[in-house]
């Protein structure tokens, strides 16, 4: 048996475990099952999402919005983070400007700044993009610029002696040294967005599996809460298996480095 | 260039030092002197290694004639001009392979060309060339990760020819080797010097190197760096891995370490 095939009995085990505690305890009512509904509620809830997700009814649309606010944000934050770095870490003036800023911002946690956005830009869409792109700009741009200056002594000897222009050496060393570094901040930013996104709908929205959550809860169907966070968590987690995908494609020869960036 | 100048450095070694100095923090309380008063020639088709301990400067010295640090006082030429930028007349290699990672070996070495847009239709065969000249044949779709430390400089070695430059500057080029690696190494890159007639400047710190793969080494001393001393190595151009465990090759480097045993005693005299 494979380590792989392993793991992925041993989880099944272990869930079909927690799952029959669970439910035990509320049959039992150990836990009142308004808090805490049993396993086979919130699979009844999942089984009727599914039937109408496809069908007519509004689960899908929603789980849709969010997945277009995640990733409209997510591409606004990781583009403006990469094209902001480059710059922080090129020129000393923009640098001079601008850290100071990202500095505090980064010491900021994010998502106070979501009602900020809720006024600034309504109760639509904008504004869970605008809260997905900002938390995820952090972590990108940081490890962007971190990784533009890592060029070690013998690397930039190179290139010089090679007589690349400054041009050249970006383009041909810094920015391939900082791919990695830019993919680690991208893989965190992706766990962000998402953040970001059910952070702005909360704050206020009509749509939205963030929406769906808190809507649930406040009118305890605490199955459907369950079910729509498994939903979310499916999402969450296809997206940042594609970014995972996707850097091991692009950046083949690196083994993956780890993030720096707060939410 | 008008055909005047070309037939005036006709016969002009390769690399001339005139009084080169080099002074760090010029003028400043805590001004270190690296380099006084540096002649050096490599004649044409000729190895000149500096040998020294560290701190005397010699890899200043290389990186002075390799256009990367500034000289201070004095003036060096390469192939008859002035030295103020890296010259395309050129080529180096340092301690490591510094290798691109996620460019194949053909492209690692083939970079050089394209830095300067001067890749042709031929680049690519006269790559492929270098490679099997070094014995990597077959490896040229490869990933520097896939190599050892010996093929990685191997890759080195082609990419500081591909360019085809007349000089080539040697940074302890083997030195994160091991020994025997280094020896074979050794053998190869002389035997390449000598058969593509080309010129250069070898930093290291190991005699038994420096006899074998110098048409001369220049012993340095440091505080200030300068030259102590100079051995003439007649082994002939063309270079065999017999040649180290040779009698004569084992006279010539006694004869350098005499150099140096002599300029360290008199550096610790002058000291008291």
């Amino acid at each position: 048996m494979s380590e792989r095939t392993k793991s992925a009995l041993t989880f099944v085990v272990s869930l079909t475990a927690i799952c029959l505690v669970w439910e035990y305890a509320s049959a039992q009512e150990y836990v009142n099952p308004l808090v805490l509904p049993p396993p086979s509620e919130i699979g009844v809830s999942l089984w009727f999402f599914a039937q109408n997700f496809l069908g007519p009814a509004e689960y899908w649309r929603d789980t849709w919005i969010t997945i277009q606010e995640i990733l409209l944000g997510y591409a606004i934050g990781v583009t403006s983070a990469v094209v902001l770095g480059g710059l922080v870490a090129e020129f000393k003036v923009v640098r001079r400007v601008v850290v100071p800023y990202t500095v505090a911002l980064n010491a900021t946690p994010k998502i106070a700044l979501a009602p900020l956005f809720i006024v600034f830009f309504g109760f639509g869409i904008t504004a869970k993009v605008v809260m997905a792109a900002f938390i995820c700009f952090f972590p990108v741009m940081v490890n962007t610029v971190a990784g533009l200056v890592s060029a070690d002594d013998d690397q930039m000897k190179l290139m010089t002696s090679l007589r690349a222009s400054r041009w050249q050496t970006f383009r041909r060393l810094k920015m391939m040294l900082a791919l990695p570094y830019t993919f680690a901040g991208m893989r965190t930013a992706m766990a962000f967005a998402v953040v970001g996104a059910i952070i702005g709908e909360f704050f206020g929205a009509t749509r939205g599996l963030g929406f769906r959550i808190e809507f649930a809860a406040a009118r305890l169907e605490t199955a459907n809460l369950f079910a729509f966070l498994v939903v979310l968590s499916l999402v969450a987690y296809l997206l940042y298996a594609l970014i995972e995908a996707i850097e091991r494609r692009v950046v083949f020869w690196s083994g993956g480095l780890q993030s720096q960036g707060k939410p | 260039m008008t055909v005047d100048e070309s037939q005036d450095k006709r016969g002009l070694p390769a690399v001339q030092v005139r009084a080169a100095t080099k002074v760090y923090n010029h003028g400043a309380e805590d001004e270190v002197v690296a380099l006084q008063d540096i002649d050096l020639d490599v004649p044409e088709g000729e190895v000149v290694a500096l040998l020294g301990p560290s701190g005397c400067g010699k890899s200043t010295l290389l990186n002075m004639v390799g256009g990367l640090v500034t000289t201070t006082e004095g003036e060096i030429r390469v192939a008859g001009s002035l030295v103020t930028d890296p010259s395309p007349a050129i080529g180096m290699m340092f301690q490591r392979p510094v290798l691109l990672p996620w460019l194949k070996v053909i492209d690692n070495v083939l970079l050089p060309l394209k830095v300067q847009g001067a890749e042709s239709e031929h680049s690519q065969d006269k790559a492929n060339s270098l490679i099997e000249l070094v014995g990597l044949a077959g490896f040229a779709e490869r990933y520097p990760s896939e190599l050892s430390g010996g093929m990685q400089q191997r890759v080195a070695i082609c990419r500081m020819l591909i360019a085809e430059p007349q000089v080539l500057l040697l940074d302890e080029p083997f030195g994160a080797l091991d020994e025997l690696t280094r020896e074979f190494m050794d053998v190869e890159l002389r035997q390449i010097i000598t058969s593509q007639g080309r010129s250069a400047i070898l930093v290291t710190h190991s005699p038994l190197e420096a006899v074998f793969m110098a048409d001369r080494v220049d012993v340095m001393t440091p505080r200030p760096g300068r030259v102590a001393g100079r051995v003439e190595i007649e082994l002939g151009a063309d270079r065999s891995s017999d040649l180290f465990a040779s009698d004569e090759l084992i006279a010539y480097v006694r004869k350098v370490r005499d150099l140096i045993e002599d300029a360290h005693a008199e550096e610790e005299s002058a000291g008291e």
